[in-house]
């Protein structure tokens, strides 16, 4: 699974990337710098799970998330979130590309 | 203009009256377009969520009657009486069926009453209930691969000369109304911190308040996120749904929710945004 990630965390001004299940719990991460991977993981499923409870839609939604210091960017797919932190100066678009091919392969290898 | 926070809490949808009163307005609009399945798909989650929901309920008979399936009309209506005998919308049925109307004429008088419609609940009791034809309609569209719809459908064009007739006149939407060159935007919603609407310009018929309520209250966790993952102050989202996007801008104590097609190019909303909550802040001298 480490592997999955690495197109993801070698890119540009990437902090960390991580996979949680629905309500939390790391099922894998890598990171560049220094972040707490466990907040991370509970933060991203928490706000995963808000915008699914409001909205009604419980998967297949990406979003990007704009702080001033960084990125916070996630897709919510059926069994998992898969999160990116990264800087002011990541490129969205390829971004965005790549957490949505990685999010399909480790949707397809948790569905085995 | 009235609040509707209090409506929500952290329970989201099963605990939230004002998420129900945005489903059910979603459900609408899939009928008014004809998007049955939709509104059958949409309605259906929401009452694997909120079974003891009489609103929804109420809902699911009418779209079953007017689908020609009164034995599961009959059913949900059973269940809704267990849960509130003495609900109006129920009580308006028993009343039909104690009257022995005909299922025709019980449809006539929905459809004079609610433009409503269609199908499906996910349980086991109600499977049962399904014909043939639909189990195995069903079954074939299992197999077909989910099509992506757009959010919200085009406007009808009496909307749009409504809108535009209304920002004529209200400055802030006029403002807002700016955001209409890009041909994807569907609507924007202007709201305080707490979901308070503060002004609306949309095109499509939705729960403005309710809306704005909820995504406030998405706004909030997102803010508290932000601050822990130390990425600083609240800029903006982008929600990419399978139907469309949603961005949300914030310059407290001002939200600026805009509601597009799927389609719409991200970088050129974003800019268009910012540029009207400029305007805005300065109108609103926040």
């Amino acid at each position: 699974m480490k592997k999955e990630l690495e197109p993801l965390i070698q890119l540009d001004e990437i902090y960390g990337v991580i996979a949680a299940s629905t309500d939390g719990i790391i099922i894998e991460s890598a990171t560049r710098k220094e972040i707490d991977e466990e907040t991370a993981a509970a933060l991203t499923a928490r706000i995963s799970k808000e915008v699914a409870d409001k909205t009604g839609i419980k998967k297949n939604v990406l979003s990007i998330i704009k702080g001033e210091n960084g990125y916070l960017i996630f897709t919510i797919k059926k069994d998992f979130v898969l999160g990116i932190i990264g800087g002011n100066d990541v490129n969205l678009g390829e971004v965005k590309q790549a957490l949505r091919k990685v999010a399909d392969r480790i949707q397809g290898i948790l569905s085995g | 203009m009235k609040r509707r926070r209090d409506t929500l809490d952290n329970d989201g949808l099963k605990s939230a009256p004002g998420s129900i009163d945005v489903m059910i307005s979603l459900a609408d609009l899939y009928i008014q377009n004809n998007l049955l399945d939709q509104a059958v798909e949409l309605l259906s989650g929401v009452y694997s969520e909120n079974p003891d929901e009489p609103r929804i309920i109420e809902k699911l008979i009418e779209l079953y009657i007017l689908k020609g399936n009164e034995t599961k009309a009959k059913i949900l209506l059973q269940q809704g009486l267990s849960v509130d005998k003495n609900y109006e919308g129920f009580q308006k049925y028993m009343k039909l069926i104690e009257e022995e109307k005909t299922a025709d004429r019980i449809r006539e008088v929905i459809a004079e009453a609610v433009e409503a419609t269609e199908e499906v609940i996910p349980l086991e009791e109600l499977e049962e209930a399904k014909t043939p034809a639909e189990k195995t309609a069903e079954e074939q569209v299992e197999k077909v691969e989910e099509v992506e719809k757009p959010l919200i459908e085009v406007p009808e064009k009496e909307i749009e000369q409504k809108v535009e007739e209304e920002a004529g006149v209200d400055p802030i939407k006029r403002v807002l109304s700016a955001l209409y060159e890009i041909d994807e935007v569907l609507g924007m919603i202007l709201s305080d911190e707490t979901g308070l609407l503060i002004a609306e310009n949309v095109r499509v018929t939705i729960d403005t308040e309710s809306t704005g309520a909820l995504l406030s209250s998405i706004y909030t966790e997102t803010v508290s996120t932000l601050e822990r993952l130390n990425l600083g102050g609240f800029d903006y989202i982008i929600f990419e749904f399978p139907r469309g996007v949603v961005l949300i801008l914030a310059s407290p104590p001002i939200i600026l929710t805009v509601m597009c097609k799927k389609d719409v190019q991200e970088g050129l909303l974003l800019l268009k945004a910012k540029s009207v909550m400029d305007e805005l802040k300065n109108m609103l001298g926040v």
